[in-house]
């Protein structure tokens, strides 16, 4: 009799029934469709800089490597977060949940802060989006991530607002998935714009 | 519930409509799309005026007919979005509303270049500033554009019924579209071509296309979900949900 193991069918319970794939597909489907836009950013960028060898060098000289380094810490910390927002999301552990979206919006928000800094530093010496075509990919392409990152803590602010009990956080935990997936893919931009524009020599 | 069919039929020939007179009348007769660059001269820009006198009037004017076309669709799209809000449809009510603001938009700069080519003999510094004037107005504002998606996008996400009146995933696209509209505001800015400028990679290939690109979907939808409920009487939805 006790040589069939009886297997218990709940596994471990952490999962709680998620499908195999986070978020839904359309989620996957702005994110694929957004990244071509910014990958057309990098080919801009790298083209440009074919044609301006010189420009592009002299203005990669005068960007503060700190500021852009802070801020891809900086984010690369609130990935972390997300990530253990999502992971409390499944495990409906509500405190949790809220405890990490707050620490995430407060990563984005020192993004936003070290970002307001990096730009008046570049405003007062006198450099602007119209200075040269150096400039004007530098200020546009993270001027355009700067909104997916405020997009980003709007929806983050939304799900901490519509999320407030057990019961609310399992009608949400596609949506934090989704949310989830969206600012890993703000971060993964920020990566990859900060070695494009300010490290590659 | 209203009856969808001839919204439908109303909409889809609008959208014909639209598509024919604007592109028309725009890439066609006009030549003023893909804009011209910028970059040209005074004396370029005066003569591209004085030469094409009649056909720019002419396709200019499609073009601002065509665009009166988009008003019928957006707010048979509001119809439907009303359907999925409860109490006052704000959103389907902002989204008209928008759409009203896209078309004036659209439709407002096709006025100045025709007073540009108006009188042939106007000096060509008047012409160059008329020119200029209808491609900023043109080309810089898309938040019209940008709310009308947010707000489908909104009610498209809200919508918890089995048949949706969009696919999810066309919300999600939407926003996509929003975001991708987001740079033209630069315009303004780039008086030398590149891609931030009103013939620009950004401001104009995608911003023009990735919203026509959302329509064309919409309309395969739509077409698709025809077909397939046409033995059914059921309340076709805008778009369905079998996708």
């Amino acid at each position: 009799m006790s040589t069939v193991n009886v297997i218990p069918l709940k596994v471990s319970g952490s999962e709680n029934q998620i499908e195999h794939h986070p978020a839904e597909i359309g989620v996957w489907l702005f994110v694929f469709a957004d990244m071509c836009i910014f990958a057309m950013y990098f080919g801009v960028f790298v083209w440009e800089k074919k044609l301006y060898p010189a420009m592009f060098e002299e203005g990669q000289e005068t960007l503060s490597t700190e500021f852009g380094g802070l801020n891809t810490v900086v984010l690369l910390i609130s990935s972390f977060f997300a990530a253990k927002a999502v992971h409390s999301a499944r495990m409906l552990n509500i405190d949790a949940y809220r405890r990490f979206i707050k620490l995430t919006m407060l990563s984005g928000l020192a993004f936003l802060c070290v970002k307001f800094l990096e730009y008046s530093d570049k405003f007062s010496a006198g450099f602007d989006i119209a200075t040269n075509e150096f400039y004007r990919n530098y200020f546009a392409f993270t001027g355009f991530h700067l909104l997916h990152v405020i997009l980003g803590l709007s929806f983050l602010g939304w799900l901490l607002i519509s999320v407030k009990t057990t019961e609310q956080l399992k009608g949400n935990v596609k949506a934090s998935e989704g949310v989830g997936l969206y600012w890993h893919m703000v971060d993964l931009l920020w990566v990859v714009l900060f070695s494009l524009i300010y490290l590659v020599p | 519930m209203t009856d969808r069919k001839p919204l439908i039929i109303v909409a889809v020939v609008s959208a014909v409509m639209t598509t024919i007179l604007y592109a028309g009348g725009m890439f066609y007769v006009s030549g003023f799309l893909p804009p011209p660059s910028p970059a040209l001269s005074q004396l370029e820009v005066a003569s591209f005026y004085q030469q094409n006198h009649t056909a720019i009037i002419t396709g200019l004017t499609m073009a601002f007919v065509g665009t009166g076309f988009m008003l019928p669709l957006c707010v048979i799209g509001s119809v439907f979005m009303a359907e999925v809000e409860e109490g006052f449809p704000y959103f389907s009510v902002m989204q008209a509303l928008c759409a009203l603001a896209t078309v004036i938009f659209t439709a407002l700069p096709n006025f100045i270049w025709m007073t540009a080519a108006f009188r042939v003999d106007r000096s060509p510094e008047l012409i160059n500033l008329l020119h200029d004037l209808g491609w900023i107005m043109w080309a810089t504002p898309s938040w019209g554009f940008a709310f009308q998606l947010i707000c489908v996008a909104i009610v498209g996400l809200k919508d918890k019924r089995p048949k949706p009146f969009i696919p999810r995933w066309m919300s999600y696209l939407a926003l996509w579209v929003a975001v991708g509209v987001a740079p033209t505001p630069l315009v303004p800015f780039f008086v030398e071509a590149g891609p931030f400028a009103w013939n620009g990679l950004f401001t104009f290939w995608v911003a023009f296309f990735s919203p026509i690109l959302w329509i064309a979907i919409l309309f395969v939808i739509i077409v698709i979900n025809i077909r397939n409920n046409e033995q059914d009487n059921h309340q076709g939805d805008l778009a369905g949900s079998q996708l």
